[in-house]
């Protein structure tokens, strides 16, 4: 590890009780590390935890334990004072534009706002920098003094990018930005999400969804959760082309490719996806993994496995890579 | 990216954004009957409220001037509402009653705003025993019927307008807690929340920037249809003797002066009740048409 | 054409009479499904998908909907004029739908057996005893494999996952042996592993029942897995009605070419997205002409006027100049 990771999560854990004496697991002993300028999905299904993960890193929600730093600075133990700065490194892109947006601000207020909290600039300066940024999104100054619900889905989701980016954040943090978007909406929004990897290499984007078509265009590096935990890592073409896990097999398997012919390499899972109040014992995934072995899978947690140069899985079965010395 | 096309080519000959918000609320209110006929009542009566004593025809009358001669006389061309039993014109005692009506509407429900608003703002954002308190009391006042505790109140501090007007603010903030609290709570919980909360926004400013603009539809419209009910609540007191003494003129003591002439002499109870009928009805026209204009449905 | 098409929408018009003046919804559409046949319906968010089907079968309340011409015809007999009544029973007993959220279609209050019994009964008008009901409802629930459909039956809808009920309702709909099954982004609130499941099961329907199917869906991806013919709409018209292989292997419309080429496939290294230029025509005040035409790179003066479908291949039709003879001469890119 040569680069300096901007975003390090080490055995985070965050469960939330819930009012009947359950506790909702939703996220387990995970950890991940981004380094500075790099790309990485964070793909699941719903309960999968994702979004928590995401949001516990911004410290929107509480860990229950584990460290998170962001840039060296401690995140879960943050003092006001450090938080504040900390707010200024990380930002987050929500999955509705709609509701992540005051209805009762102008959209130039709404990227104002950050500004006014965490820098000095105010005025002109501040006016300026506002409309220099929306415009960078394609949204020009006719734009500026409207409000959310004048605007469509996709130029919402452009004043939330606006919103994040005016901080000059070190690391962002997309939370499914572009589901809730038409398919020709959500190309432009990649666009330009892409584009900020070519106009600031220095930024490292966490992307969080459920679309693996998306995460595949976009990212680099790609972790799939299950159940509040990673089942596998890796570079994104790889874990795509090569999948070790089980689930990440299935999960890529049951993409609807837009094309005419179905793949006849199928792979089905049966049933659905346990509650994480009830997480089952052993590999999470056992109750559905089609290789899943009686008195091991269900009894034992599996170890996590390097199966690659930069790659993990989390599986009983997953081959590890041989130890060949590098030519 | 040639982004600038992305905007629809029907952008430009649409007038300015803000007009047409408020173009839109304007029709949508006016299209329906009643709500119109809710603001011209309510507006003649802010009218009346403000030059009722040059309006009247004998403002002497309202303020206990005695004319036996004139007494009980039905209504007529000189006395268009008629005369009570001491000889005072009633249209100018209505007329000017309506300024103490408005007093006690306003008063009455700016108190309770004052004292709901912020308590309902702390149990939304608050959690535990803060908020379990607040509600808890609010739920004790709710549970008791609001005139009947309005008349201890004033049992307990002694009969007249002002007593009465302490009393009604102080059984009608319940309501506003309550609204505000629930309305708090779903907002907070609003993405747009957690975004400002990601940009560094401390509480307060969570409070006052985004919750509370977006709480204010509901309570600008339990407001306008809470003047009615207030107006209606202090006829009550006044019409059992606990709120405005005679000859002060108040449309409910006028009605518990007037009973002791029902029914031979009916005027002198008919045009203060139509009064506060058509003044209560306007306010909560007024508050269902604003509804429909804050509904976000609508959008 | 040489059987009789199942279902016939000719000419189809519908528009909603809001505030802001008379909005064209759905503009002169026409579409016909042969029995046992899966058509898929896609387009982005309004274009007019969901009300086409919805208003054909009388679920688009009128007023503010006003349905300004063409027929509907189902198996030969029109539906468009029918009594509120006679369209209730052609819902419950020829054309069954489910829609997105399935939670939204089941009652909390009901164990998912009541409901199930109930509507079957129901459709047969009556006819049928509650125990024959039972039966129906079991066989539908092994019919759409559903695990346990013995003990699912005294479930309540709230403990069963998306996956499930969206199974329950799947065979709620098929218990009345519909002749047509409308299905309304059913898969859009599940998870992707749970999608596939579900794809795969209406996709069995179709082959070994012979269902005759509507699925209507934003995602292209999705109606691939299920249906062997595509029609593609946008702002209220049908643009392009295809055999799937040809939507995707050689799509003819600009608008079906740029939604594909936005597409981002997962399982090819792609360096950038075309995106369509512009936004969705303002239908309060519908260009006279072809309604892609402000959005397309291609458009040419012949696209000022209406744009009629015209054959460009074996059941393959398409609404665009690019295929008329004068603009062929030309060399169009395509």
């Amino acid at each position: 590890m040569s680069d300096p990771a901007m975003l390090a999560i080490r055995d985070l854990d965050v469960h939330f009780p819930l009012v009947n004496g359950q506790l909702v697991r939703a996220v387990e002993k995970l950890s991940l590390t981004l380094r500075a300028g790099e790309t990485v999905g964070l793909v699941g299904e719903s309960g999968s935890g994702k979004t928590t993960v995401g949001k516990t890193a911004l410290r929107l929600v509480r860990a229950t334990a584990g460290q998170i730093e962001i840039d060296g600075m401690d995140v879960i133990g943050a003092s006001n004072r450090d938080l504040k700065k900390l707010r200024q490194k990380a930002q987050i892109i929500f999955q509705d534009p709609h509701s992540s947006l005051n209805p009762r601000m102008t959209i130039r207020r709404a990227v104002s706002e950050g500004l006014i909290l965490n820098t000095s600039l105010r005025g002109k300066a501040l006016r300026d920098r506002v409309a220099e940024t929306l415009d960078a999104m394609g949204l020009s100054a006719q734009f500026h003094d409207r409000y959310p619900h004048e605007l469509s889905g996709g130029q919402k989701q452009r004043v939330c990018i606006a919103r994040a980016l005016v901080l000059e954040p070190d690391l962002l943090v997309l939370d499914e930005p572009t589901s809730a978007l038409d398919v020709s909406v959500q190309a432009q929004i990649l666009g330009i999400l892409k584009d900020l990897r070519a106009t600031r290499p220095a930024l490292t984007q966490l992307f969080i969804s459920h679309n693996l078509a998306v995460v595949r265009f976009l990212c680099e590096r790609v972790a799939v959760m299950y159940l509040g935990r990673i089942v596998e890592e890796g570079p994104v073409e790889q874990v795509f082309d090569d999948p070790c896990h089980p689930y990440t097999r299935a999960l890529l398997s049951a993409v609807p490719v837009p094309e005419a012919r179905a793949r006849p390499d199928r792979m089905r899972l049966t049933g659905d996806i346990p509650s994480p109040t009830n997480v089952p014992k052993g590999c999470s995934f056992h109750t559905r993994c089609p290789i899943a072995e009686k008195g091991l899978c269900d009894t034992t947690p599996p170890p996590l496995r390097r199966t690659g140069e930069a790659r993990m899985a989390l599986c009983h079965f997953a081959e590890p890579m041989l130890e060949t010395p590098a030519t | 990216m040639t982004d600038a096309s992305l905007e629809p080519r029907t952008a430009a000959i649409r007038p300015p954004m803000r007009f047409r918000e408020t173009r839109r609320a304007i029709k949508t209110y006016s299209r329906s009957f009643s709500s119109m006929l809710g603001l011209v009542i309510v507006v003649l009566f802010l009218f009346i409220a403000a030059f009722g004593p040059w309006l009247a025809p004998y403002p002497e009358d309202a303020y206990g001037a005695v004319d036996f001669a004139a007494k009980l006389l039905p209504p007529s061309a000189e006395h268009w509402f008629g005369t009570d039993q001491v000889g005072s014109d009633i249209l100018s005692r209505v007329l000017i009653g309506a300024r103490t009506t408005l007093q006690i509407g306003v008063t009455v429900t700016g108190i309770a705003i004052l004292i709901g608003v912020p308590l309902g703002l702390i149990a939304g954002m608050t959690s535990g025993w803060i908020s379990e308190v607040i509600m808890r009391i609010t739920d004790i006042f709710l549970s008791i019927p609001g005139l009947i505790l309005a008349i201890a109140i004033v049992g307990a501090l002694g009969p007249g307008i002002l007593n009465a007007m302490i009393a009604l603010s102080l059984v009608w903030w319940p309501g506003y807690v309550r609204l505000v609290q629930a309305k708090t709570l779903s907002e907070r919980n609003e993405t747009y929340v957690d975004a400002a909360r990601a940009l560094g926004a401390g509480p307060l400013r969570v409070l006052f920037v985004h919750v509370l603009p977006n709480c204010l539809s509901p309570i600008i419209v339990k407001a306008s249809m809470d003047m009615g009910m207030a107006i209606l609540g202090a006829a009550s007191l006044g019409f059992l003797g606990l709120g405005a003494q005679p000859p002060y003129p108040e449309w409910g003591a006028m009605i518990a002066t007037g009973r002791a002439y029902l029914p031979d002499w009916w005027w002198a109870t008919f045009f203060p009740g139509l009064a506060i009928y058509l003044t209560v009805l306007g306010f909560n026209l007024l508050g269902d048409g604003l509804r429909d204009v804050f509904d976000p449905r609508q959008r | 054409m040489t059987k009789e098409p199942l279902l016939d929408i000719r000419d189809f018009s519908l528009v909603f009479d809001t505030f802001d003046g008379t909005y064209h919804a759905i503009d002169r559409v026409n579409l016909s499904l042969q029995p046992g046949e899966a058509l898929g319906l896609v387009g982005e968010t309004g274009c007019g998908k969901s009300v086409l089907t919805r208003a054909a079968f009388g679920l688009v309340p009128t007023p503010p909907a006003r349905i300004t011409g063409g027929s509907v015809k189902l198996a030969g007999r029109e539906l468009l004029g029918l009594s509120d009544r006679e369209l209730r029973q052609v819902r419950g007993r020829q054309v069954a739908m489910i829609f997105q959220d399935p939670m939204t279609y089941l009652n909390p209050v009901f164990r998912i057996g009541t409901q199930l019994i109930d509507a079957i009964r129901a459709q047969s008008g009556g006819r049928i005893k509650r125990v024959e009901a039972k039966a129906i409802a079991l066989d539908m629930l092994e019919k759409v494999q559903l695990p346990n459909p013995e003990r699912q039956l005294a479930a309540y809808p709230h403990e069963l996952s998306g996956g499930m009920r969206q199974r329950v309702l799947i065979a709620m709909a098929l218990a009345a042996k519909p002749r047509l099954l409308i299905a309304d982004e059913p898969t859009t609130a599940l998870d992707v592993t749970i999608q596939a499941q579900i794809l795969d099961l209406m996709a069995g329907l179709v082959d070994e029942m012979g269902l005759t199917m509507i699925m209507i869906s934003h995602d292209l991806g999705v109606v691939a897995q299920v249906c062997s013919r595509v029609a593609v709409m946008y702002a209220g018209k049908v643009v392009e009605d295809a055999p799937i292989a040809q939507i995707f292997d050689a799509p003819a419309h600009p608008y079906t070419q740029g939604l594909l080429a936005a597409l981002p496939h997962p399982f090819r290294r792609q360096d950038r997205l075309a995106s369509i230029p512009g936004t969705l025509p303002d239908l309060l005040h519908p260009p006279s002409g072809c309604l892609f035409a402000a959005r397309c790179a291609q458009a040419a003066p012949a696209c000022g006027v209406p744009v009629p479908m015209r054959p460009v291949g074996e059941a393959h039709r398409v609404a665009c100049t690019l295929y008329d003879d004068e603009r062929k001469k030309e060399p169009a890119h395509v």
